[in-house]
């Protein structure tokens, strides 16, 4: 007994079949074939020869289509795929999987999935104008286990022969900035020196309007494609890495190649940038903004470290870390570091942490000493943009807001002080100094933690708060410090999220709190 | 119009010998291993051949009987049949304890393991083709008759390359689907005679008169019926030509009354499948189901057509979607309840 | 299927307005051949009596525009009427006729449920103006 669901789809690819059918469209239960008319802009109206199949994956994925025969004589380029093995034809790419939700899938038309695929054999024909998807890797057989690495910036303008290194991981090799200079040849009897073995052969092809799908392509390419080959053949050339481009937006196709047999067989590997720009794409709008920002976080335990990481990510790079503890087992299930990092000084277990990203910590400071001297606090104030106050702690938190009123306002020096409250159903963070005309949401007394949840010991009261609202703080405070060190200022003096209404008003509604609309809920 | 391609796939693989194929291979190996151990044998060149149904691939399941053609090449005029056939019977009666049986004209070789047999028929050569002993007297002699059992499986192999479904794939032949199709059909309408092979050679001449170009295999099936039940009504009178033989006719043990019978249910068949192929799915499926009705000499008798998710067995549809919302209305007028 | 919250409604309900009748209509929606109910509403008709309550046409659709729009649920909507019974007796032929007749002007079942006193539930189902049987009925 089949389900609704399932029947549902049968009848969906019933029916599609039937009225492909209809037009004209043979059908054997598996495949179905048959002619197409399309404008080609210069021979005028011609007839293809399609193939359909629907996929057990319809109508959620296009059906599959391939060109048997486009009418004229045209070579398929772009936009197709790889056949499944030699001799057959190769999907179109006809959408964007990504792109539809099933609700709204253009090819659950018969008609229109008809009309793109005459679309698709036009834009061929036209040679795809305004095409810029680069993925040139897609059009040979793919190497699934080798990832290549390699530095746009490094390399750029360079044609030659490599050094390579292996990867930060296994099976990624890394091809290195290192040219290897002279002559490579067989002394004599002698094998190749193992260290001329497997380089990296770098070139460019330019602006590419056919895709390579094998060595012929590539021999066309190439400069010095006999160079290249007799270096293949001897061994020494284990990878090119292409630069190429597709209506001027620029990529690289890197192809492991090997010698043996009449031509050097070849596959495409999965490749990556590891330039900084690369690297940095991600980290947001405000990262340039952000690198010259001085930052002061004081504790790094919980909040503290997840703050540090965002603040880093973000692309803040002056960075100073403040806190006088060591990291116990207990801490790391609610903090950025890992049991290896145990007993280190959280500030060093965090730097550590950072460094692991692969940015430049050249400009973190850290200092294993708290702040406890209101002069400190001051000239801390003073040295940084925004110091936050992450040491979940009333008495190092009001130092840290006395320095900030004592610095005063419009002075480019802010405190922001962010905590987790009631178990972690309230978590607010506080801008010091106020703005003229502003306040902050009224205090909201911490219920007393319970004697007995403390480690052993005379420790401070372990607090309760799980993971998540601690991780979710660490963001609220983000948002405003990185609000003011771009100084956006368009955040209010405190924001408060209840996480669970409390009884005390105004804390007893879901939701996003601010002093400005202390009972209105505020998207931001 | 409904030809639900996808469901003829399944019907055609519901009635593929699957599992009868890997046994009559096993089963045809032993027997050729038999024969091919005697010296006398080997001294007459004996060369099994798979034949019939089996042996051209147009078999459906389940497989009863295969047919294997003992051509002896190095035979010559003066052999006689009874004496070669005791001879077999001897050879296979040693191989196969308990498990042979002579027949007419052949020895059958029985395997209760796979549930099917073996059918020895053996052949002298005669010019470019064979000949089979026709009946064999008391004295071990008989009448020679000529056959050419080779053929049919080369006109099966060309007919399939001929009708394609797709004109530009090769591997899409109609021919042998719709050979197997017309054999199930037989075993569900036509009662016992006319035979199998007896349709199978009505297909093929089907084929020859309408040279059908179809989109389906459920178009191709329909016209091919229908021109198999016009052909069966004349065949009554005027027997049916052997493609394989020039001028001969085919035999069949079926009667006046089993052709003209054979006839008038391939009509209806006929019929019925026109009509499935005007229909909307639903019923279209239900129909079909009826023409191929279920498999024979099987365990349970399962249906060949399947029925797709979305129908009920009476041709109605599901419902498309399983949820259908309240109504937003409630009954016009008042209703009263005592 | 009849989910409690239309057992608590109609037996309330009935409870309420005995010795005189009560009733109302069935909200849910139906799956394959299955009726689902989700809920009842109570639908009062002034001149109900001891052996009566009638669907009044305007009232039964106000109540019903009522419960759709604070259901909330995209499937919810008509799929029969309820009634009670004060006496221990089931579904009436009178009972049968009208949910025979209210069926006529849906494609799919109506059902029907009596309650009599002592809470039992009499379910019975029409379609399209024939009587059904009811085949099963869960909780």
């Amino acid at each position: 007994m089949s389900s609704s669901w399932q029947s549902d789809l049968v009848a969906e690819a019933d029916s599609w079949r039937a009225r492909l059918g209809e037009l004209g469209f043979g059908d054997d239960g598996h495949r179905l074939r048959g002619d197409l008319a399309w404008q080609h802009p210069v021979h005028g109206l011609v007839r293809a020869r399609i193939e359909v199949e629907l996929t057990d994956r319809f109508p959620f994925a296009a059906p599959a289509v391939r060109v048997l025969d486009p009418g004229t004589t045209m070579e398929l380029t772009f936009h197709v795929d790889r056949p499944a093995l030699p001799g057959l034809h190769g999907n179109l790419c006809l959408w964007d999987g990504s792109a539809h939700s099933v609700d709204a899938a253009p090819w659950r038309e018969p008609q229109i999935l008809l009309n793109r695929v005459r679309d698709w054999l036009k834009q061929t024909a036209a040679g795809w104008p305004d095409d810029d998807v680069c993925d040139l890797e897609r059009y040979l057989v793919q190497d699934a286990d080798t990832f290549v690495l390699y530095d746009a910036d490094v390399l750029t303008g360079e044609v030659g022969l490599y050094k390579t290194a292996p990867g930060p991981t296994p099976r990624t090799i890394e091809v290195t900035g290192n040219r290897r200079p002279g002559v490579i040849a067989l002394r004599g009897p002698q094998q190749l020196h193992p260290k001329d073995r497997g380089l990296a052969w770098i070139d460019d092809l330019g602006e590419v309007s056919s895709p390579p799908r094998e060595w012929a392509d590539f021999a066309q390419a190439l400069g010095r494609a006999d160079e290249v080959t007799r270096l293949i053949a001897l061994g020494a050339v284990g990878y090119l890495l292409l630069r190429y481009s597709r209506n001027g937006h620029r990529a690289a196709l890197a192809v492991a190649v090997q010698r043996g047999g009449p031509v050097p067989s070849i596959t495409a590997c999965e490749s990556a940038d590891t330039s900084l720009a690369t690297r940095s794409m991600r980290a947001g709008n405000t990262a340039v903004e952000l690198a010259d920002v001085r930052i002061a976080v004081v504790g790094a335990g919980a909040l503290g470290s997840f703050a540090a990481d965002i603040l880093f990510r973000s692309g803040v790079r002056r960075l100073t870390l403040i806190d006088g503890e060591r990291l116990r087992p207990g801490n790391v299930v609610r903090h950025l570091a890992g049991s290896s990092d145990v007993g280190k000084y959280k500030v060093t277990a965090v730097m550590d942490r950072l460094a692991a990203t692969g940015f430049d910590v050249g400009k973190v400071e850290w200092r294993n000493q708290d702040v406890i001297r209101l002069g400190d606090a001051v000239e801390l104030v003073k040295a940084h943009n925004v110091v936050l106050d992450a040491t979940a702690h009333a008495g190092a938190s009001s130092l840290l807001a006395t320095a900030a009123d004592i610095v005063g306002a419009w002075t480019g020096h802010t405190v922001i002080s962010a905590c987790v409250q009631r178990k972690g159903d309230i978590i607010r963070a506080d801008r010091f100094p106020l703005r003229r005309a502003e306040q902050h949401l009224p205090a909201l007394a911490s219920e007393p933690v319970r004697a007995g949840v403390r480690e052993a010991g005379c420790g401070e009261p372990v607090s309760r708060t799980p993971p998540a609202a601690v991780i979710a703080a660490a963001e609220l405070a983000c948002r405003m410090i990185i609000d003011e060190a771009t100084h956006q200022c368009a955040l209010p003096a405190t924001m408060a999220d209840v996480r669970r209404p409390q009884p005390d008003p105004p804390f007893d509604r879901l939701g996003l709190l601010t002093p400005d609309a202390v009972s209105v809920p505020v998207a931001l | 119009m409904a030809t639900l391609a996808t469901h003829f796939k399944t019907a055609l693989s519901n009635i593929e010998p699957t599992e009868d194929a890997k046994n009559a291979q096993s089963a045809h190996a032993e027997v050729t291993a038999a024969l091919e151990a005697d010296d006398l044998l080997v001294k007459l060149g004996v060369d099994p051949l798979l034949i019939g149904s089996y042996g051209r691939h147009v078999s459906i399941r389940r497989v009863k009987d295969v047919d294997v053609f003992a051509r002896l090449s190095k035979a010559g005029k003066d052999l006689r049949p009874g004496k070669i056939l005791d001879h077999v019977e001897a050879v296979l009666e040693a191989a196969f304890p308990g498990r042979i049986t002579r027949q007419h004209r052949s020895v059958m070789v029985d395997f209760p393991d796979y549930d099917l047999s073996v059918d020895v028929v053996i052949a002298r050569p005669c010019g470019d083709h064979w000949e089979i002993p026709e009946k064999i007297e008391d004295d071990g002699n008989a009448r020679w008759v000529e056959t050419n059992p080779t053929k049919m499986a080369e006109l099966t192999t060309q007919s399939n390359k001929d009708y394609l479904l797709y004109d530009d794939d090769p591997g899409s032949g109609v021919y042998v689907p719709v050979v197997k199709l017309v054999r199930q059909i037989r075993r569900v309408w036509v009662d016992d005679q006319p035979g199998g092979y007896f349709f199978e050679v009505l297909t093929y001449h089907a084929f020859s008169n309408v040279n059908p170009n179809e989109t389906t295999y459920a178009g191709y099936l329909t016209v091919v019926l229908r021109e198999i039940a016009d052909l069966l009504a004349d065949v009554a009178d005027e027997g049916l030509d052997d493609p394989t033989l020039e001028g001969k006719k085919i035999k069949t043990k079926a009667t006046a009354e089993q052709l003209v019978a054979a006839a008038d249910r391939i009509a209806e068949a006929a019929t019925l499948a026109e009509d499935a192929l005007d229909a909307e799915d639903c019923p279209a499926a239900v129909k079909w189901r009826e023409l191929l009705g279920t498999t024979k000499n099987t365990t349970t008798e399962d249906y060949v057509f399947p029925l797709p998710e979305y129908c009920n067995a009476d041709g109605t549809r599901k419902q498309a979607s399983a949820v259908t919302r309240g109504a937003s209305t409630v009954p016009a007028g008042s209703g009263r309840y005592a | 299927m009849i989910h409690s919250d239309a057992r608590q409604t109609i037996n309330q309900a009935a409870g309420r307005a005995a010795p005189l009748e009560a009733g109302g209509l069935l909200l849910g929606w139906w799956d394959s051949d299955r009726v689902i109910v989700r809920s009842a509403v109570e639908v009062v008709d002034p001149a109900a009596s001891g052996t009566s309550w009638i669907r009044r046409e305007n009232l039964a659709q106000e109540a019903l525009d009522r419960a759709i729009a604070t259901a909330g649920h995209p499937w919810m909507g008509y799929v029969g009427d309820w009634h009670s019974h004060p006496a221990p007796c089931e579904a009436s032929a009178q009972d049968l006729k009208s949910i025979r007749s209210a069926s006529r002007a849906y494609p799919q079942p109506l059902l029907l449920i009596v309650h009599r006193s002592g809470g039992v539930l009499d379910i019975r189902a029409a379609r399209r103006g024939r009587s059904q049987t009811v085949l099963e009925v869960s909780a």
